[in-house]
């Protein structure tokens, strides 16, 4: 019997017998019970498969990721440190059609984005004719004094970005964040898609997916592109063993063939970078780096940092390093300043916003507060600065102490959070349970990895993280809450090769 | 390559080789301690204490275990030493081979609730010898897996360096207990034997030489023969050839080289039978360690200490008026 909707007796021997839930968007079903055309191929897979099938797949896939050790590290949990970044063998399948759709959409943003940080570093005209509040920026956290009036090459501030994404009930993305510091997670897209070579070869041929495996070459030569030595030395820099994204570091360093290096490996001299080798100073003009602005130089920023290094920040303002991303990204991706990316689309663009983005409720308005203060329950409520899922509250899932302590704290604060609309995330059919295992849905998100060769050449890696609440209702992905990832098929297009 | 990632190699050979020679040592010294009167007994464990700043107030075989076997802090500790190496090993696991990280993480594993009691469960000659079992297997697999290239030679030169001043070590620790018997008794053949025994080379020396174990030939071979690894000499002149395995580009790494040569010529020139004859052993003793330990300091100096900003770098301001004011 193929995958359906129908309410079938027999629900532990057929794995799609499967029901998505009503009122949200889900990916392999369409409203009327229909298999979308994309999914076919899929949906009969998996039915041929059955659980016992699509267990052994799962526990295969997961072998291969221990073995290989790839796993992340959950701050909250202070024992055994390394986790394994869970994975469901069931892929995302997006025609490329919506691809398209989307990639037109992420490089308008980006393109924005990158003159929006070029004004708010140079001229500021966008506050001077009032379509962004100055305080915003003024009482950014992640303002950066030492960015201002320094010429970036190519005009390029954020190199690498991973927007949030989800589909809506209609099933069209929009943008949830914009993540434009160091954002991480493609090692996991790019070792999802080896797992999934590996585990379902055949199916994974049928399809016809675009390939990611170029990334590391996209951003080396990115990089390599933004500096006027012709033959540049380009190093990344990680914070460190102990951090959570450190098997990433070290998997981008070795994919492009570049030294890992820490913030000791490192010295600034004449303002000039250089890595301390076994023979000598080495001049370095690239900085991929994983450190957050605030630790990246102890002289500029965060005096009780260990991770950077002293005078980076006199290097790069004298233009003799180049920073990827450029320090002080973050006023953009700032919860606040979200609401106003349309508006700088609209103003350096002069274009209608071609991505959705979600209705944000902000603390520092007054005619937003009281909304926030008594609609608590239905709001997804951020502090401005967080990223990774920390200091998050869904409001419908929160007990009446959290809620009674966020009204607190927002009270006190208001310009230090946002609300925004509980967001009616998609589900896609996911691989649940180890006992009694079933094909169930879960919510969603996209992550896809966007590189800026300059203003307006961006390219946008066919594919992108997919992370999946694994708990049921679960509406946070995020990896640090639990969340585990999918890999994510780009069809491609009936022309392309 | 990156003086950090070197550095993490040259550690990770010393831990290894220390752990190794610090079971080694309590080993051989609890075996004899079997045979002996509680006085003498004594006289070995205060001499080992003391060569390894263990501060024991009463020195014996359980305060000595409990410190340089299970102590979570002290520098010899056997322990620690090996937690240490693991800990070395994940942060270069690109730097090193597969196969020993997977050696290293195993033993970590086993290793990490050890306690004294647990210890003791096991049997002392029995963990001891899983502990030189580790060393051997570790530094075999460096060399059998590992490229020759400069990752390889840091490693091996940590091993060499601690070698070379435990070799010096084991000789104060049984100069002490020579030392002690200068009231005219018979040298004690046992503590030379246990010398020997603590580098491995009571067979090798039975081979060199004969079963009789004379005071001079001892010395001889632990000092200046140049075919016994653990020799000093040898341990020398395997530091030098390590070092034409790492690319020198300062004159002060040009200058180690030298300064290895010279102490290898300076052990050849010692007479081992008027070391015996003068009773001068404390001396020669305390000069080679000083010797070595600047070898020790030059390799530091030479390779992952010395780079440093010509100038202390300051604030540049990006300049007032350029923030914008609400």
């Amino acid at each position: 019997m193929p995958l359906s909707q129908t309410s079938a007796a027999h629900r532990s021997a057929n794995p799609m017998d499967y029901r998505a839930l009503s009122g949200f968007y889900d990916g392999v079903f369409a409203p009327n019970g229909e298999v979308r055309p994309e999914c076919r191929s899929l949906v009969s897979f998996i039915n041929k498969t059955g659980i016992e099938g699509l267990q052994s797949l799962q526990r295969d896939a997961d072998l291969s990721l221990l073995n290989q050790g790839i796993t992340f590290t959950v701050y909250a949990d202070d024992r055994g440190t390394e986790k394994i970044f869970p994975f469901d063998v069931i892929p995302r399948v997006i025609t490329a059609e919506r691809w398209e759709k989307l990639t037109l959409g992420l490089r308008q943003r980006l393109q924005a984005i990158n003159l929006l940080l070029q004004d708010i570093y140079s001229e500021q005209r966008i506050i001077k004719e009032k379509i962004i509040p100055a305080e915003l920026i003024a009482q950014s956290a992640h303002f950066c004094r030492a960015t201002m009036g320094v010429e970036v090459p190519k005009g390029v501030y954020v190199h690498v970005a991973g927007v949030d994404l989800i589909e809506n009930e209609s099933g069209a993305f929009v943008v949830l964040e914009d993540n434009l510091r160091v954002p991480s997670g493609v090692s996991y897209l790019l070792e999802n898609r080896i797992v999934m070579s590996r585990v379902l070869p055949d199916l994974l041929k049928r399809h016809r997916v675009r390939r990611v495996d170029h990334y590391p070459q996209i951003l080396l030569d990115a990089l390599r592109s933004m500096s006027s030595n012709s033959n540049p030395v380009i190093v990344v820099l990680t914070p460190g063993i102990y951090n959570s994204a450190y098997f990433e570091h070290s998997y981008l360093a070795a994919q492009m063939g570049v030294q890992l290096v820490e913030g000791r490996d490192l010295l600034v001299d004449g303002n000039h970078l250089f890595m301390k080798t076994t023979s000598g100073l080495k001049p370095v003009d690239v900085v991929y780096r994983r450190v957050d602005d605030e630790f990246i130089d102890p002289i500029a920023f965060r005096s009780d940092s260990m991770l950077g290094v002293p005078g980076l920040a006199n290097a790069y303002r004298k233009g003799n390093v180049i920073l990827a991303n450029a320090p002080g990204t973050g006023v953009v991706d700032d919860k606040a300043m979200y609401a106003f990316i349309p508006d700088a689309i609209r103003f350096y663009l002069n274009e209608e916003p071609l991505l959705k983005q979600v209705p944000t409720y902000m603390g520092r308005r007054s005619e937003d507060l009281p909304y926030i203060l008594s609609h608590l329950e239905e709001l997804v409520i951020k502090p401005t600065d967080g990223s990774g899922g920390y200091g998050l509250l869904v409001g419908s899932m929160a007990s009446q102490k959290e809620l009674s302590d966020i009204k607190r704290a927002i009270e006190q604060a208001p310009e230090k959070f946002v609300a925004q609309p509980i967001q009616r995330l998609s589900t896609l059919p996911t691989l649940v349970g180890t006992k009694s295992a079933d094909v169930a849905p879960r919510h969603v998100d996209l992550r896809p990895f966007c590189i800026s060769r300059g203003v307006d050449d961006i390219e946008v890696l066919p594919g992108g993280l997919t992370r999946v609440a694994l708990r049921k209702g679960n509406l946070v992905v995020n990896s640090s809450q639990g969340g585990g990832s999918k890999d994510t098929w780009v069809l491609q297009d009936q022309g392309q090769s | 390559m990156l003086s950090r990632l070197a550095r993490g190699l040259y550690d990770l050979g010393r831990v290894v080789e220390r752990a190794q020679h610090v079971a080694r040592i309590l080993e051989v010294n609890h075996k004899m301690s079997l045979e002996r009167t509680a006085s003498d007994e004594g006289e070995i464990w205060s001499a080992i204490s003391d060569s390894f700043s263990c501060h024991l107030a009463a020195p014996d075989e359980r305060g000595l275990y409990a410190t340089l076997i299970c102590s979570p802090d002290h520098p010899y500790s056997v322990l620690r030493c090996v937690a240490e190496a693991r800990d070395e090993g994940r942060s270069m696991r690109e730097q090193i081979s597969e196969e020993m990280w997977l050696h290293l993480n195993r033993t970590h594993l086993e290793l990490q609730s050890m306690t004294y009691e647990r210890v003791m469960v096991i049997g002392r000659s029995e963990f001891n010898r899983r502990i030189e079992i580790f060393a051997d297997a570790l530094h075999g697999l460096a060399d059998d897996t590992m490229i020759r290239d400069e990752s390889w030679a840091f490693l091996r030169l940590g091993k060499l360096i601690e070698r070379a001043l435990m070799v010096c070590r084991i000789l104060d620790i049984k100069r002490k207990s020579v030392a002690s018997h200068s009231d005219g008794r018979p040298v004690d053949v046992y503590q030379w034997q246990a010398l020997l025994r603590s580098l491995s080379g009571y067979e090798p020396y039975r081979r060199a030489y004969d079963a009789r174990v004379v005071p001079q030939r001892v010395l001889e071979f632990v000092l200046q023969n140049p075919d016994f690894p653990r020799s000093l000499t040898c341990t020398l002149s395997d530091i030098q050839t390590t070092l034409s395995f790492i690319s020198s580009s300062s004159e002060r790494q040009a200058n180690l080289g030298l300064t290895v040569i010279e102490l290898i010529e300076e052990l050849q020139s010692i007479d081992a039978q008027l070391i015996v004859a003068l009773g001068s052993l404390e001396q020669e003793v305390n000069a080679l360690e000083r010797a070595c330990s600047e070898i020790e300091k030059a390799v530091e100096i030479a390779y992952f200490t010395s780079l440093r900003p010509s100038s202390v770098p300051i604030v540049i301001s990006p300049g007032a008026g350029l923030v914008p004011q609400q």
